[in-house]
């Protein structure tokens, strides 16, 4: 499970946001906000991970049980899903 | 093709090959004698053109080469701290107030506001489409030859005070305001490059705007009242 190619995570005011680039925003409009987690995940996706890899990724640098990681890592794939934002 | 000439914006020397004279015509305010190392070249070309005249109903020919060469420059700013901010800059005491809001709010209707309550304490900057450019301590409105239907704008140069964002209100009510909080119609009005390496500096140019120059949020009527309320909130003073 990837992040769709072309686009561009910067912090801006201190919020995270993906905006797309190049080929990917004659398709894509705006910009996808992202909380300090979701931000994390989305690096973190830039190459080939599984839900559990995310998960444990979560729970090592927030200190979170596996439960809250695991439905974290869950909301955040679900709403790519329908954004549209995996890669094919 | 057209012949290439120079003109000075935002402090910098840009080489224009437009496709027609008309834009040549349409840039007279800022010609420069031409040089050997401008900071930016810029063209047109007849397939971009072509392209912008497919998105745009009613556009001729010689508007979309306009628009062309000014998009070319505005990819190439990001590189000189500078970015293209779609919004109506006017001076008051030396300083520079930009006003923002989406199409058809009513930006122009203000600032013709400003122009007949305040006279010639108030002078255009541009009223559509501004550079802003980072300078040593803060930021610089840079005006261009593009600047919207009414072309108003005068050349120059001026420290901005403050970004105003503009909404119809049944009241006049001016206040500061976090950027975040309207975050999606302020980003909105920043031209950002497809290339990635430019989006990129442009999104680090807009966090640097937005860090050193107050941010407002005003509602007003159209009416007297409008521009003290928006007058007293930027600058603390009176009529």
């Amino acid at each position: 499970m990837k992040i769709r190619e072309g686009f561009v995570l910067r912090r801006v005011m201190g919020q995270a946001m993906a905006i797309a680039v190049g080929e990917t925003s004659r398709t894509f409009k705006g910009m996808v906000k992202l909380n300090d987690t979701a931000a994390d995940m989305w690096e973190w996706m830039a190459e080939d991970v599984t839900e559990e890899q995310l998960a444990s990724r979560l729970q090592e640098k927030y200190d979170v049980d596996a439960a809250t990681a695991k439905e974290s890592v869950e909301q955040f794939v679900a709403s790519l899903k329908e954004q549209g934002l995996l890669a094919e | 093709m057209s012949q290439p000439f120079c003109i000075g914006i935002a402090d910098l020397t840009v080489r224009l090959h437009p496709l027609f004279d008309s834009t040549r015509e349409y840039c007279r305010d800022y010609w420069i004698d031409d040089t050997d190392t401008p900071d930016i070249v810029a063209s047109s070309t007849e397939e971009a053109v072509r392209k912008e005249l497919s998105l745009v109903a009613g556009a001729t020919a010689e508007a979309a080469d306009v628009i062309v060469v000014y998009r070319d420059i505005a990819d190439q700013l990001p590189a000189f701290d500078a970015v293209v901010f779609h919004g109506a800059a006017i001076e008051y005491g030396g300083k520079a107030y930009l006003f923002t809001a989406p199409s058809g709010t009513g930006k122009s209707t203000h600032i013709n506001l400003w122009f007949k309550h305040l006279g010639d304490k108030v002078r255009i900057v541009n009223g559509d489409k501004p550079i802003l450019r980072l300078s040593e301590n803060g930021v610089n409105v840079c005006s261009t030859p593009w600047a919207g239907k009414e072309r108003w704008q005068r050349n120059c140069i001026v420290p901005l005070g403050g970004i105003c964002l503009l909404r119809r209100g049944e009241t006049n009510h001016i206040e500061k305001a976090h950027p975040l909080e309207h975050f999606d119609p302020l980003l909105r009005q920043v031209y950002c490059p497809q290339n990635g390496e430019a989006l990129d500096k442009t999104l680090q140019i807009f966090d640097s705007i937005l860090s050193r120059v107050p941010f407002y949020v005003l509602d007003c009527t159209i009416s007297k009242e409008a521009v003290e309320v928006a007058l007293e909130g930027l600058t603390g003073g009176k009529p």
